[in-house]
């Protein structure tokens, strides 16, 4: 599948919708983590993700009769043990966001099938990476026609704020198979230097 | 979409001598899926982020149509996790279809992370007459 590379624009809309309410950012052991009613803190080291939840207009389909007559599933235990994930996905976050450190950047990964290229946008203004999308039927689907509705659909924003020691200008991003990944190459200045030592005779 | 079942790799059956790899523990994910009729029939859409081609499964024996896909984030070496919202895994989920889904004429793509099934409809059998005869 081809990647697409998102555009990356700055400067699109101002800080002010940073104080909507943030799901946000503790600190342990990594410095990196993350717990709902934090305050989110724009200090050196902090990511923090913020929730946008007025914005989720996501339905998350209700099942049908399990055992229309036309498809019935199989896995009987999946399926009941995926009903109750149902649940619990009410007060997930979309999309779902992994946070990887290397060396020399940060990396962000989403998923979200099924967003299309010119659906996607990304932007970086004051410190804060915001991503928009969203997931629409395709043409010419009717609500009646649906047998089942599982797959999360609206429109969906979130942002998460990024600490100084990201180089902004030199964000990347690409989508492949569902996945957005952001690259966040990490200011020189975060990059660990060798300092060499002089030994004195 | 994501159920805490933990999978046992099955170990591939190779001929010979050596012994078959330690089963590697993976995280199995039922994908949530649409299911709508359309003109000529039905249509199935699941979300597989992560998944490509090369790591996705579809098949049907004996009335069942099983996906399976395996997501391949392709997060490199040595990166260190710093927040977790999802997991890595595989997509598996299977249907049973009725004989009114014409079985040879299924078709799929994978567009996006979105895989798209097609099960159109098998014409309608027509009644046919019996005669009945008499001694």
């Amino acid at each position: 599948m081809a990647a697409v590379q998102a555009a990356l624009t700055a400067n699109v809309r101002q800080a002010n919708r940073l104080s909507v309410a943030y799901g946000s950012l503790a600190k342990h052991g990594t410095g990196f983590a993350i717990s709902p009613q934090a305050t989110i803190s724009y200090g050196t080291n902090s990511f923090g993700l913020i929730s946008e939840p007025h914005m989720a207009v996501f339905r998350w389909g209700h099942s049908w009769d399990a055992f229309h007559d036309l498809e019935r599933e199989v896995d009987r235990l999946l399926q009941s043990v995926n009903m109750t994930f149902q649940g619990l996905r009410f007060s997930r976050q979309y999309p779902p966001v992994n946070l990887y450190e290397l060396p020399d950047e940060y990396l962000i990964m989403a998923e979200v099938p099924g967003v299309r290229p010119e659906d996607l946008e990304l932007t970086v203004a004051s410190g804060v990476l915001g991503m928009k999308g969203r997931c629409v039927e395709p043409e010419g689907t009717s609500e009646e026609r649906f047998r089942r509705q599982e797959r999360p659909r609206g429109v969906w924003q979130r942002s998460i704020s990024i600490p100084d020691r990201v180089n902004v200008d030199n964000l990347s991003a690409e989508f492949t198979n569902g996945m957005l990944k952001i690259h966040l190459p990490k200011a020189e200045a975060a990059v660990a230097r060798q300092i060499p030592v002089a030994f004195g005779s | 979409m994501k159920n805490k079942i933990m999978s046992h790799e099955i170990a591939r059956t190779t001929p010979g001598p050596q012994p078959a790899p330690p089963p590697v523990e993976r995280m199995v994910f039922t994908p949530p899926i649409d299911i709508y009729e359309t003109d000529e029939g039905l249509l199935l859409r699941a979300d597989l982020p992560g998944v490509s081609l090369d790591t996705l499964e579809l098949q049907v024996q004996d009335n069942k149509l099983t996906l399976f896909g395996r997501m391949q984030p392709n997060i490199p070496e040595g990166a260190r996790l710093l927040h977790q919202e999802f997991e890595t895994g595989d997509f598996l989920r299977s249907f049973i279809l009725s004989d009114e889904v014409a079985h040879e004429r299924i078709s799929a793509k994978l567009n996006h992370g979105v895989l798209e099934v097609l099960l159109p409809k098998a014409p309608k059998a027509e009644p046919r007459r019996i005669q009945v005869r008499t001694n």
